[in-house]
């Protein structure tokens, strides 16, 4: 256009070279042009231009940031919220910039904050804005907060220590997610991004976090990652379980994003003790408590409202934490949502509580009643009416002796009717036949002060049995202390027996299909009912036990259609025993079609093969592996097996070396080839590894000492796809990485390869990305 | 348990309710009756009543024989399709169904011995009661939990694979129908 030249009349041209003409200029131009008038506005909606996303952030200025594939149009406002009478003015100058080009300053008399970001959402079509990110927090949040509607994401990246992070969410409740975290410390960092790659997120970043501590000592990290919002529930896993507990109280959103990534623990249980104890057993050992001192204290308010929970993990010190709408019920309803529970496994009475009637209220159902020091069978029977215990009911009372029998054999009976999977009594006055035979649960246990005639009553009760009695009895154990070993002549004169010795196979085979447990069996005597069901009868020392054998299942006989059933009902560890069985139970396995993520195997200081799932990962660790020169892979080589935090089994096949573990993991779960192989500590013989299986994906090598080893292992294993690995660090890496102008990436660490042409190239791992 | 045919041995409270009823007789002749809604978990029964024409009027008439249930399994079933009947159809699970909780009252109905749920469950397959099966199949799946395999073999009676190949052998070297 030439000096007084008549503009262009854009308006006036016909629709579709309009159209091209603003579809031609850049983002920032076309955003201009919408500032014109609007009728402009309007044409630029017409065009029906897109943005990937629209976001605001606050720092020292408040931005609009329009997100395009190239660039990203930021609108800034010094002037939002500067002053308090009127923190939101018209006419707001806005400086427009499209990445790192200069743009413009314009203000609009009719806009404010709020216009300007309606505007922005108008041209480009969208109803919400996608984030919210906050590197700083404004005066007035509840008064921001209304110039926007809906919002997928919530950003904090800079937390204020003084600031509640509860009440920030309360005031904007992201629609999707909300990125923060709690727990990690700063100084752990390196430890938990160890831990991220432990359980195979590769793609997280995590750069650096921000603490703040409430004043009940709760300590939150916010955190980010540049552009994975996943993070959160990754770092959420990473956290210690005390602080994935801690997080789950800030709010119900909070609660909401910890129930999410599916905490399993193995049981809720209470303790009573001088106070009232919700035990969360998260892994074998790892406790976490939440400990109740003001628990029925008061007649008045016996559960009250507010009430104070010291929570601590394995002993250590944790927080104190009270919720204005929390009781004692609503403490353990929390954990049971937590942690998935639907019902207590365990009630561990040390004393006896005060009401006991409104402390059954405070749960649907327990598996297991324990009572250690009841005073009386009056006060078990009351118990266990109360409670209704599911599985187990241990007890024990005060004192054998001054106790009359008589008075007190109805409330025995009605203890030891019960249909239940195992009764404990502890210092029973007297046994009697009646006791025997009135016992209905699976596996009974008596320790008891005196039985008259006790051979006889023992002579009868099998007699009984015999004849069909207990048909539900599997194990009973009877120990006396005044009447001693019992003699098996006069127990067995005239009943049909057969000895049975202390190896017997499928006597040992019984006890453990009925995990009796602390019981040495030092051989017995069987009987037989006439419906073919055996018996064994066995004394040792002062105790009498009588074991009936529960006939296996017969699985493999039952249709292919309840099979699969069943087996998909199993627990992924519970499929992969079941497939050790025998070669027909793994076939049966194997047509389930059970897919895991991927198979790999680290060497570090015993050798494993890690087969992961969605949730979690099936270890088998081998120690006895390449352990012995002339036998390097022994065959019935010894297998621990463990699926996540849970303990499993421990399992050798006398065909089976450590390749052919593999080859069982890889056909089970329908794998050709083995995903990663992880180098932490190199074995004596490397070769002898390759030869275990055939292909590789990535082969990952940490810590190696030197830039030969690394390019022996490569030579050994071929991965088909990536070679990981580290070197030391050094001065003159970094000085290349910043002459070459590359200033984003973190250099952490890297290995220098030279080619034969003298070319050095660095190659460096930063979590998700690879350069050189 | 005694033969009383002609007696019902099931009269819970909602059979009442309902006034359709059907006979069936186990294979060791015990007489159940079950109402048409519970009869109706049953694929097998109800494509048999249906095809067979019965109704309100003759149903109670026309017995229906089910020669490949017992008196006991059939008593259980029954028990269970009477408390179900009015349960929601549950959506079909195609992949995984281990996410649900079995009902206490299920649990207690289903602590049998080994040879009766085994039983339970050739009945139930028979019968085609899918919700039936998910909750055998839950309580036998449930079995194995935190077992070693060496458990899994005794609990689940699974041969070894020496015995497997014996009588795999015994099986091929025997004479054929033929002789």
């Amino acid at each position: 256009m030439r000096d007084g030249d008549p503009p262009l009349r854009l308006l006036s041209l016909p629709n579709k070279p309009l159209q091209n003409i603003v579809r031609f200029m850049n983002h920032i131009d076309q955003f201009a042009l919408s500032l014109v008038s609007n009728r402009s506005k309007e044409l630029m909606k017409s065009i029906n231009l897109e943005c990937r996303k629209i976001n605001i952030k606050v720092d020292t200025d408040v931005s609009i940031q329009i997100e395009f594939l190239n660039g990203i149009i930021e609108c800034s406002f010094a002037d939002y919220q500067r002053s308090i009478d009127n923190p939101s003015p018209t006419n707001i100058k806005a400086k427009v910039s499209l990445g790192n080009r200069g743009g413009f300053v314009h203000s609009k008399p009719e806009y404010r904050f709020e216009e300007w970001l309606n505007h922005v959402l108008e041209i480009y079509h969208k109803s919400e804005l996608n984030a919210v990110h906050f590197i700083t927090l404004l005066p007035d949040m509840e008064s921001f907060r209304k110039t926007f509607g809906t919002f997928s994401y919530l950003k904090w990246i800079r937390g204020v220590t003084s600031v509640d992070v509860r009440d920030v969410f309360r005031i904007f409740r992201p629609e999707k997610q909300l990125m923060f975290a709690v727990g990690i410390l700063h100084q752990e960092r390196c430890e938990k991004i160890d831990s991220l790659h432990e359980k195979g997120s590769k793609y997280v970043e995590f750069l650096d976090g921000y603490n703040i501590r409430r004043r009940d000592g709760t300590v939150a990290t916010i955190s980010f990652n540049k552009r994975y919002s996943f993070i959160m529930l990754n770092i959420i896993q990473c956290m210690d379980y005390i602080d994935q507990f801690a997080l789950s109280l800030v709010s119900k959103r909070s609660k909401e994003l910890v129930k999410s990534i599916d905490i399993e623990c193995i049981s809720v249980n209470i303790k009573v003790d001088s106070g009232i104890l919700i035990q969360i057993l998260i892994a074998s050992k790892i406790l976490l408590e939440c400990s109740f001192d003001d628990y029925q204290r008061s007649i008045d308010n016996p559960s009250p409202t507010n009430i104070k929970s010291k929570v601590s993990l394995e002993n250590r010190q944790g927080f104190v934490h009270s919720k204005p709408e929390y009781r004692f019920e609503e403490w353990l309803n929390h954990a049971f949502e937590i942690y998935h529970k639907s019902e207590l496994n365990q009630i561990l009475c040390i004393t006896l509580l005060p009401d006991i009637q409104s402390f059954r209220k405070t749960f649907k159902s327990c598996s297991t009643l324990i009572i250690l020091v009841a005073s009386d069978e009056v006060q078990i029977q009351e118990y266990s009416r109360t409670f209704r215990p599911e599985k187990r009911l241990i007890f024990g009372v005060k004192e054998f002796l001054g106790r009359d029998r008589s008075k007190i054999s109805d409330h025995i009976y009605e203890i030891l009717v019960q249909n239940l999977d195992e009764i404990y009594y502890n210092f029973m006055p007297e046994l009697i036949l009646d006791d025997l035979l009135m016992m209905n649960s699976r596996i009974i246990r008596i320790y008891f002060y005196e039985a008259i005639k006790y051979e006889s009553m023992l002579h009868r009760f099998i007699k009984h049995w015999l004849a069909g009695s207990n048909p539900r009895l599997r194990y009973i154990e009877l120990e006396s202390l005044k009447s001693y070993y019992p003699q098996a002549e006069a127990i067995l004169k005239g009943i049909k027996h057969e000895m049975v010795s202390k190896e017997d196979p499928e006597t040992l085979n019984v006890f453990r299909a009925a995990r009796i447990k602390n019981v040495e069996f030092l051989g017995g005597y069987n009987i037989r009912r006439e419906d073919g069901t055996i018996a064994t009868i066995s004394f040792n020392k002062r105790r009498c036990f009588f074991i009936d054998g529960d006939p296996p299942l017969r699985l493999l006989s039952l249709p292919h259609k309840a099979l699969r059933d069943i087996i998909q009902f199993m627990n992924h560890i519970d499929q992969f025993a079941l497939s050790l069985v025998s070669n027909r139970s793994k076939e049966l396995v194997k047509s389930i079609d059970i897919k895991c993520w991927r198979i790999n195997i680290k060497v570090k200081t015993a050798i494993s093969i890690k087969i992961q799932f969605p949730h979690d990962t099936i270890e088998c660790s081998f120690d006895d592996y390449q352990r012995s020169i002339d036998n390097p892979s022994p065959s019935n080589i010894k297998s621990k097996v463990s699926f996540g935090n849970r303990q499993g089994f421990e399992h050798s096949k006398p065909e089976y070396r450590f390749e052919e573990w593999l080859n069982h993991a890889l056909e089970l779960y329908h794998q050709s080839e083995l995903n990663r192989l992880s180098i932490f500590t190199p074995l004596p013989d490397m070769q002898s590894l390759r030869k275990t299986f055939s292909k590789v994906s990535t082969l990952i090598i940490l810590e190696a000492d030197d830039e030969p080893r690394v390019l022996e292992y490569y030579r050994y294993f071929r991965p088909e796809k990536d070679l990981i690995f580290t070197v030391e660090k050094d001065p003159k890496t970094l000085n290349a990485f910043k002459t070459s102008g590359i200033g984003k990436l973190k250099f952490r660490g890297g290995y220098n390869i030279r080619r034969r042409d003298g070319t050095v190239a660095t190659v460096s791992f930063n979590e998700r990305n690879s350069f050189v | 348990m005694s033969v009383e045919p002609e007696v019902p041995i099931v009269q819970v409270e909602e059979v009442r309710e309902n006034p359709v009823l059907y006979k069936i007789i186990s294979s060791d002749n015990h007489v159940f009756t079950i109402s048409e809604h519970a009869v109706k978990l049953s694929k097998t029964l109800w494509d048999l009543i249906t095809n067979l024409g019965l109704t309100a009027e003759n149903a109670l008439d026309n017995p229906i024989p089910v020669e490949n249930v017992n008196g006991k399994n059939m008593e259980t079933i029954v028990q269970f399709c009477e408390r179900h009947k009015y349960d929601e159809e549950e959506p079909e699970y195609t992949n995984y169904i281990r996410e649900f909780v079995l009902p206490e009252w299920d649990r207690q109905l289903l602590s049998i011995d080994n040879e009766e749920l085994f039983q339970l469950i050739l009945a139930t397959n028979y019968l085609d009661i899918q919700k039936l099966m998910d909750y055998c199949c839950r309580v036998i799946g449930d079995m194995a939990k935190d077992k070693t395999p060496e458990e899994l073999r005794i609990i689940y009676g699974i041969p070894t694979d020496a015995e497997d190949d014996a009588l795999e052998r015994s099986a091929s070297d025997s004479p054929g129908p033929s002789g």
